[in-house]
């Protein structure tokens, strides 16, 4: 995955973790902190944070299906206004489309299945690779101009 | 009195519980485990008819704890008990409307509100398994 159309980037992160979700927290942590001394809002900082923890949750447990052999390779941007981040695992990849609608009233009896629309919901940008192993996530500031 | 586990601290009320959730994240799966452990010991320890969740406290809800709250509704209502969440910040709030979930649970702004419908006096005893 590529980015393309990039605006000018005040920050980058780049990390290679292994399928281990604590090391999944303490990146989030990383994240968070930095929007936060960027001085982007609560709520947008609340969105990236539940969309990223997502996203990162799924590629360790159901991409690499916790096999601490898989990494998953992290890599993200920041502007004065956009916040992006590509998340691409070492599993077989899915159907992202294939995922039922958890808000039918037939399932939501069900415990699973409300991360991805959680995402779409939350998030300005979600794009998955054609593999389904990988994820674009984009989030622009609250207030600005799209 | 009281009784206080690592995520939550638990108040006793007459034919139920209050639950304080009192840690404001529950972030990677080992936590929502632990979480999960604690919410299935209280219901073991306090038999409780209702259990009244506050969340005044939570200001992150990650789907994993989203998933075990859905898994109580349904193993409580089962078992011809009930749950009640209040307290709930509106970012919270939102997770839930977004998840159409906002309707399904019982929502209430505070405790006494919850009380009132989910234990009216003299309905309830005080369990004493």
């Amino acid at each position: 995955m590529r980015s393309s159309g990039n605006p000018l980037w005040i920050w980058q992160h780049h990390r290679i973790l292994p399928s281990i979700l604590s090391e999944a927290g303490q990146l989030l942590a990383e994240i968070t902190g930095e929007l936060h001394h960027r001085g982007w809002s609560e709520r947008d900082v609340f969105a990236i944070q539940l969309a990223v923890e997502e996203a990162l949750v799924n590629a360790i447990k159901h991409g690499n299906r916790n096999d601490p052999a898989k990494t998953v390779t992290v890599t993200c941007w920041l502007s004065q206004d956009l916040f992006r981040i590509e998340i691409e695992d070492q599993g077989e990849g899915f159907d992202p489309d294939a995922v039922p609608d958890p808000t039918s009233p037939e399932r939501l009896e069900e415990p699973t299945g409300r991360g991805i629309m959680l995402m779409r919901t939350f998030m300005s940008k979600v794009a998955y690779n054609s593999k389904g192993n990988g994820v674009v996530l984009e989030k622009r500031r609250s207030g600005s101009a799209v | 009195m009281s009784s206080t586990f690592r995520h939550v601290e638990v108040r006793p009320i007459p034919g139920g519980v209050v639950i304080y959730c009192i840690r404001p994240r529950i972030l990677d799966n080992s936590e929502s485990h632990e979480f999960g452990e604690e919410l299935r010991s209280i219901l073991r320890l306090f038999h409780p008819k209702a259990v009244i969740l506050n969340l005044r406290n939570v200001v992150f809800l990650p789907t994993a704890v989203l998933s075990l709250l859905v898994t109580l509704k349904v193993r409580l209502e089962k078992e011809g008990r009930s749950l009640a969440l209040t307290n709930l910040r509106p970012e919270i709030h939102e997770v839930l409307r977004i998840a159409a979930l906002d309707r399904w649970f019982q929502i209430f702004p505070d405790e006494a509100d919850a009380l009132a419908i989910l234990l009216p006096s003299g309905q309830c005893s005080l369990s004493s398994e």
